[in-house]
């Protein structure tokens, strides 16, 4: 098998499950999820065959998908070291959490439908990872849009699900239209949208570097990745089931827009960097404080999610492109494992979600209360693990170049430390706080395996040094520069002393704030309004809900106006003037009278006249 | 005297090799035949001459079909000049045959329950589909008269179809009318070009002024002429009749109502495609002089076309009226391509094809729907009419969806394609302002055509009568309706599957 | 004297117009129908004249087919009118309009 046909292998291999699912297993539960995690392992199998075909050089093949005259466009791969890193990740975090899922969704009864759901999802992410155009891209961007929605709204009978499904597929909207319009930009600025071509076409000229490109295809980089101002549906998306959270939501679905950012950094002039950066950087601060106001375990992940985008992207617009990889990859496994863990926490205490009635848990489950230990300590860049490479390189890519930006992400790191250690303390520690809690039973060994191997990625998944040859190529580039600017190793140790001093402070503050396994919040009773406050989501929330309620929600109602939906509303189902109007025109048009007809067309050939002659 | 008559005619007569349209040659003597069964076959075999009719075209689009592997690239004049084909012409033969095959089958669902005569209906149906294939090898404006009328002719009998029908009476009345007039206007055109051109004491007059090739010419020195410019605007007006152009198009949702569904379908599709490849042969032979003085003209066309097509269809109820207007819309886009030919995007010409060929996969995949679904008088298809349509019939909902799917333009069906080609070629053309129209006109047919979708999926209320819809779909049916789908699909998928991009 | 070619051509030209008013103005199906007649004949006598004045013979060929086509047109139209009579009693345009909205 040579490279090409194993990465095409990769590409149909969900797809095939995908519709075999939806052809003949729509009721076989059993059946589907066993042919979707084969299909999963199959993909990891066939992106290693290709990594190995490909030996470290770049493959690109295309073929011509439509072409007429001079307008063609081709499908292709683009498989270079930053792809052949997302895919192994994507492919080994993907199969964990499929296995996982056989678990967890073991008493579902649309097993088929999400498992299906779960293949269209590898199909259309490993699309995005393949791609060798903007448009293909796109295409399977909306993709994952889609299947992000499925998946989302997989409990159908919570109205919770449906209204989250919805807002992630409208916010999500509002990004991919700039990025649509991104698209047709760069088209008409570059006459092709292949990656290389424009590589080829920038690195030639860097005057044609358009600024206006780069921020329109940043549209669809913040609507994936949920950066501000479009973050509001990454938390809500925790409704869906689990491991979803988990695959789509943590690990690879939002790190897709990061990833796309990777993919296209050449487009990028250093004021849209700039701009990345400090975005990047905000996010990362803010939903760092959002994280204390959350009583849900999952929403508490989320909002670490999201800061943890936050830094990538801060990395991303440091111009340390490897760095922001480095970082996605890392979290990918950490964040996998604590949000895995915490299915299997869920799943142990009968779907309770919220952390105050939680407790004890560390006797009752131990190996997914250390597994989710290890995966807290690597993301809060405890020395050694996963997290602790990737976030210090960030810290010291932005200690050397940006004070302000270095201050606030080594906040971020403290608060990260902070949210982290009350969800542990409370949750897995002191005594069983509900009914659900008390029962909580080992999770079966499907779901602790994965929780297992990854916990050992967690741990081992920052030692760049240990990996294989073909993969993280552009990391260890960046890295490289990074330990070559001036001032590397005095920056290096004072992120090293301010990092572990952060994570440091940050539990040991936390456990003796919040206390081991306390019933309820103490910054509730001692400090309501700095609680409230921080639930609100720092102030931040009300004129966020504001924004929300009375800017956003309009400007994505206008966008959604301008796509599809408001037609409804002007022409049927808004306003019934309109509708009579419409009507009132056509009705007296064809007034089935043959004589108006005549005359309307004699009148119509006057009128072309006019227009022909210059009169009108 | 005899010899050298003998050499003067010869040397007309030097071209005209029979064989070259043996295709319209077979489908004429086809349609004699079947009326010759129909006198030859007893009473209980009568069933023979659908099938006649059918397998007859599919032998003949075999026949065709050779034709086109070994005619490729290149323009072959025929008969003094009075046909030329090129690989356009071949295509649009495929193109018509199998749109006739599909009207003669939607035509058997609709006369198996109606008491009609049944063998005149396949011969005409015959006839228009061989006079639309000269129609658009043409290139002569006596041919092109003479192919028009042959096929307009046959429309008439075929909408009036339904002698039993007032609905059907009053649309073929209507477009008789609306048609000679048209007719009229067209021929009123012809004839000033005609005497304009052969004028000797202008410039570059011919002694053959009807012929494109020597019209082209003249047009071309004498681009200023005020009777040229008449002439040019009568004959786009009359051929702007037949693609239904705002403001020609007001016949079109009364006749599309009234007609048989079959018919329906083929005025929609077949008619509407020789309308629009003439317009090319026009724009592109005669009048191509005249492109300053037409593009804007088409312009205006088009947008209104794109707009008035829509908006009427968004408050429409009838289903019959909603594809009309709806085609409208259609011819709209389609003009998008014809002026982007105009205008030196060459290719923009299979982009047209292109976008008719998804039409037609469509079209009649939702026409053969309304067929099988339509009751006793099917001038009244009503939008509630199909209320949970797809719950009771599953595999003809979801034909229809994919069909209107397809119409409306949504990946990755065959219309999305189309449109995506019709539209580029008008970016290249750089016409900005059409193509913003055109985008909006799309928004708002998704609109109407999901509304339908809607009410076959979705329906709301159940209070409703549930009307019962007669007719099931037999096995052939499926077959029929299952491969335009699949087809509509695949060219969505796979563009290149369509061997007509060069 | 001579009759110029402006004097056929301005014949024809009126012959076409009163076809036109009589479509336009007349209610009676019958009558429109042989208005349309009358314009398919003002541009056969445009196409004789501007064939005798031009010296080809391509017009004179044509009024050939215009005049066949009208008369299967002509006889295809009274078939639906007489058709439609039937059935309505009526063949006044005003009151044929069963078809609209």
């Amino acid at each position: 098998m040579t490279a090409a046909q194993s990465l095409l292998a990769v590409l149909i291999t969900p797809l095939l499950s995908a519709a075999l699912i939806a052809f003949f297993c729509r009721r076989l539960g059993t059946v589907a999820s066993t042919i979707s995690v084969l299909a999963a392992a199959g993909i990891f199998v066939f992106s290693l065959i290709a990594i190995r075909g490909a030996a470290g050089e770049d493959v690109s093949i295309s073929w011509t998908w439509l072409r007429l005259g001079d307008f063609e466009v081709s499908m292709g791969f683009l498989f270079n070291g930053v792809s052949a890193t997302m895919l192994t990740m994507v492919g080994f975090v993907g199969f964990l959490i499929h296995v996982f899922s056989l678990g967890y969704m073991a008493e579902d009864n649309a097993r088929a439908r999400f498992f299906g759901g779960l293949s269209i999802f590898m199909f259309s992410m490993l699309g995005i990872v393949l791609a060798d155009n903007l448009i293909m891209i796109f295409v399977f961007w909306e993709l994952v849009g889609f299947s992000s929605y499925m998946l989302i709204g997989h409990y159908l009978n919570t109205e919770e699900a449906a209204a989250a499904s919805k807002k992630a597929f409208i916010v999500n909207r509002v990004g991919d239209f700039g990025f649509l319009i991104g698209i047709v930009y760069a088209y008409w600025h570059f006459g092709t949208t292949n990656l290389s071509e424009m590589h080829g076409i920038v690195a030639g000229n860097r005057e044609l570097i358009s600024a206006c490109i780069a921020a329109l295809l940043m549209c669809g980089f913040i609507g994936k990745s949920a950066q501000f101002p479009l973050h509001v549906w990454l938390p809500d998306a925790m409704a869906g089931p689990t491991p979803v959270s988990a695959l789509i939501h943590a690990a690879t679905m939002v790190a897709a827009g990061v990833y796309f950012l990777i993919r296209i950094q050449f487009l990028f002039p250093s004021e849209v960097l700039t701009f990345i950066a400090w975005l990047g950087t905000t996010v990362a601060v803010y939903a760092g404080f959002c994280a204390y106001g959350q009583n849900d375990i999952k929403k508490i992940l989320a909002y670490s999610t999201l800061s943890q985008l936050g830094y990538m992207s801060a990395a991303f617009g440091l111009g340390f492109p490897g760095v922001a990889l480095f970082h996605l990859i890392t979290h990918a496994f950490f964040k996998a494992l604590l949000f895995l863990a915490a299915g299997s926490v869920i799943h142990g205490c009968h779907h309770e979600q919220d952390i105050f009635k939680m407790g004890g848990l560390l006797k009752k489950m131990p190996i997914t209360a250390i597994t989710f230990l290890l995966g807290t300590l690597a993301l809060c860049g405890v020395y050694g693990l996963a997290g602790f490479y990737s976030k210090d390189a960030i810290l010291i890519a932005a200690g050397l170049q940006h004070s302000p930006i270095f201050i606030l992400l080594t906040l971020g790191a403290f608060l990260t430390a902070g949210y982290m250690g009350r969800l542990f303390w409370i949750a897995f520690l002191g005594q069983p706080k509900s009914e659900a809690a008390s029962h909580a039973k080992e999770s079966p060994l499907t779901m602790l395996v994965p929780l297992i191997v990854l916990a050992v990625l967690s741990v081992a998944g920052g030692w760049i040094g240990f990996w294989p040859e073909q993969l993280g190529g552009l990391i260890r580039d960046n890295l490289e520069h990074l330990h070559h600017l001036p001032d590397y190793d005095t920056m290096h140790h004072r992120v090293l002393i301010l990092g572990s001093a952060a994570w440091v402070l940050g539990l040991v503050l936390s456990l003796f704030f919040y206390r081991a396994g306390a019933k309820e919040d103490r910054l509730e009773q001692q400090a309501a309004p700095v609680y409230h406050f921080l639930k609100s989501r720092l102030w931040f929330d009300e004129i966020y809900g504001f924004y929300v309620a009375k800017i956003q929600q309009r400007f994505a109602l206008f966008l959604s106006f301008i796509d599809v939906f408001i037609v409804k509303g002007i022409f049927v189902r808004g306003s019934a003037g309109i509708v009579g109007l419409v009507g009132m025109c056509s009705r007296s048009l064809h007034d089935g009278n043959i004589h108006s007809y005549v005359y309307w067309f004699l009148a119509g050939l006057v009128l072309l006249w006019a227009v022909a002659s210059g009169l009108l | 005297m005899n010899k050298l008559l003998i050499e003067f005619l010869s040397g007309y007569t030097a071209t005209n090799q029979w064989a070259a349209i043996l295709p319209e040659i077979m489908m004429g003597v086809l349609a004699l035949c079947l009326l010759a069964a129909e006198m030859v076959l007893p009473k209980n075999r009568q069933a023979w001459v659908p099938r006649l009719a059918i397998w007859g075209q599919v032998l003949i689009l075999m026949i065709a079909f050779g034709f086109v592997g070994r005619c490729s690239i290149g323009e072959f004049q025929y008969f003094s000049g009075l046909i030329t084909q090129t690989d356009v012409t071949q295509i649009m033969r495929g193109f018509f045959l199998v749109s006739s095959i599909a009207v003669c089958y939607l035509g058997h669902i609709y006369l198996s329950k109606q008491t009609l005569p049944q063998t005149e209906f396949y011969a005409l149906v015959l006839i228009i589909s061989a006079g639309m294939m000269l129609l658009v090898q043409s290139t002569h404006f006596v041919m092109l008269f003479v192919a028009l009328e042959t096929v307009t002719v046959a429309f008439y009998v075929l909408v009036a179809y339904s002698r039993t029908s007032q609905f059907s009476l009053e649309a073929g009345l209507k477009y008789l009318i609306l048609g000679a007039l048209s007719s009229g206007i067209l021929l009123f055109g012809i004839v000033l070009l005609y005497g304009i051109a052969g004028n000797p004491e202008l410039l570059g007059a011919s002694r053959d002024s009807l012929n494109y090739g020597e019209l082209m010419n003249f047009v071309i020195l004498n681009m200023n002429n005020m009777i040229v410019k008449i002439g040019a605007l009568l004959v786009i007006a009359g051929v702007c009749f037949k693609i239904g152009a705002v403001p020609f198009q007001i016949w079109v949702p009364d006749v599309y109502q009234g007609a048989p569904t079959p018919v329906t379908a083929y005025l929609a599709v077949a008619s509407k495609a020789a309308g629009f490849i003439v317009l090319i042969e026009l724009v592109r032979g005669p009048f191509f002089g005249l492109q300053d003085f037409l593009v804007p003209v088409l312009s205006v066309i088009a947008a209104a076309t794109i707009l008035f097509g829509n908006i009427a269809a968004v408050a429409q109820r009838n289903v019959k009226r909603l594809m009309g207007l709806s085609g409208i819309a259609h011819a709209g886009y389609l003009l998008l391509g014809v002026i982007a030919v105009m205008r030196g995007v060459d290719w923009a010409v299979y982009a047209v094809i292109f976008y008719l060929v998804t039409y037609l996969l469509a079209s009649f995949a939702v026409f053969g729907v309304m067929s099988i679904a339509a009751g006793e008088e099917d001038a009244n298809q009503e939008l509630d009419h199909y209320e949970s349509f797809a719950r009771k019939r599953p595999f003809l909902g979801g034909v229809l969806a994919c069909g209107l799917g397809s119409l409306a333009g949504i990946p990755p069906l065959g219309g999305f394609i189309g449109k995506l080609f019709l539209f580029v070629a008008a970016f290249q053309a750089e016409l900005y302002g059409l193509l913003i129209i055109a985008i909006v006109g799309v928004v708002i047919s998704i609109y109407y055509y999901f509304g339908w979708i809607r009410e076959c999926y979705f329906s709301s209320s159940s209070t409703a009568v549930v009307k019962d819809i007669s007719c099931g779909a037999t096995s052939s049916d499926r077959f029929l309706l299952g491969a335009l789908t699949v087809a509509s699909i695949v060219i969505g998928i796979l563009p290149a599957a369509l061997p007509i991009i060069r | 004297m001579t009759v110029g070619l402006n004097a056929f051509i301005l014949v024809a030209g009126l012959l076409f117009a009163i076809g036109l008013l009589g479509v336009i103005l007349r209610k009676n199906t019958l009558i429109i129908y042989m208005s349309l007649e009358l314009m398919l004949n003002a541009v056969n006598l445009a196409l004789v004249a501007f064939s005798r004045y031009n010296g080809t013979m391509d017009g004179n060929l044509f009024v050939f087919f215009i005049i066949t086509v009208a008369a299967a047109e002509v006889a295809l139209g009274l078939a639906i009118i007489v058709a439609l009579f039937r059935l309505r009693q009526t063949v006044m345009v005003d009151q044929l309009t069963a078809l609209s909205r």
